[in-house]
C-alpha cells in the first residue's frame, strides 16, 4: 500500500484516532460487562501466547516498543 | 509477637516489594538521556531481568486458580471477539501508516506523537515504563 498518496487534514487525522480510541474503549467495556460471553483483550492475548511463536514475536515487539519509547525517543 | 503472614499475604508483600523495585529502577531509567548508550544498557538490563524472572517463575508452583471463562477459547463470543479485535488492530496499523506517510507530523499525529507528549513529564515516563513492564511480564510469564 502506498500510504504516501493518502492525504488527510489535521482534523480528520485526529478524529480518526478519537474514533479508534472510542471503539477500543467500548469493545473493552463491552467485554468486561458481558460476564464471560466475550473475552477481554487481555484474555485474547493470554490465549494467543499459548503459542510459543506468537509469544516470541510479541515479546520481540514489546522489546522494540521499549527501545522506541525509552531509548530512541525525541522527547 | 507480630502476627505471621499466610502464603497469600507473603505473596502480596513480595509483589509489593517487586513493584517498589521496578518503580525505583524506572524512575532512574526514564531519566537517562535518549539515544545514549546508558539508556540502551539500562533497557537491556530491564528486559534481561524481566525475562530471567519470568523463566525462574516457571519453576515455582503456582497457587493461582484456573482462569475465568473469558480466558478460554470456549467463551461463546470468542470468534466474534477475535474478528473484532483483529479489525481494530488493522485499523490502528492502517491509520498509523497513513499518519506516518503524511506531513507535517504536527498535523498528522502518530501513536509516537501522543506517547511523546506524555513523555515530556518524568512521571508520565514512569507510568509508561510501569505499563510496559506489566505488559512484558504478562507476555513472558
Amino acid at each position: 500500500m502506498d500510504v504516501g498518496v493518502v492525504t488527510l487534514s489535521h482534523p480528520v487525522t485526529v478524529a480518526g484516532w478519537i474514533v479508534i480510541a472510542v471503539i477500543i474503549a467500548t469493545a473493552t467495556i463491552g467485554a468486561l460487562v458481558s460476564r464471560g460471553r466475550y473475552p477481554t483483550p487481555v484474555a485474547l492475548l493470554r490465549s494467543a501466547i499459548r503459542s510459543l511463536t506468537v509469544r516470541v514475536v510479541l515479546l520481540a515487539g514489546w522489546a522494540w516498543v521499549g527501545w522506541h519509547f525509552f531509548v530512541h525517543t525525541s522527547r | 509477637m507480630p502476627p505471621r503472614l499466610d502464603r497469600t499475604g507473603r505473596q502480596r508483600l513480595g509483589w509489593g516489594a517487586v513493584w517498589i523495585a521496578v518503580l525505583t529502577y524506572g524512575w532512574w531509567f526514564t531519566e537517562r538521556v535518549p539515544f545514549s548508550d546508558g539508556a540502551f544498557r539500562a533497557l537491556v538490563v530491564a528486559i534481561g531481568v524481566l525475562l530471567a524472572a519470568a523463566v525462574a517463575r516457571r519453576f515455582v508452583p503456582s497457587t493461582r486458580a484456573p482462569g475465568p471463562v473469558t480466558s478460554r477459547r470456549g467463551a461463546p463470543g470468542f470468534r466474534t471477539a477475535v474478528a473484532l479485535w483483529s479489525a481494530i488492530v488493522v485499523a490502528v496499523v492502517a491509520w498509523e501508516l497513513i499518519a506516518l506517510g503524511s506531513s507535517p507530523r504536527s498535523d498528522h499525529p502518530t501513536i509516537s506523537s501522543f506517547v511523546e507528549s506524555v513523555e515530556m513529564h518524568h512521571i508520565g515516563r514512569l507510568v509508561l515504563f510501569a505499563g510496559w513492564i506489566g505488559l512484558g511480564w504478562m507476555l513472558a510469564s
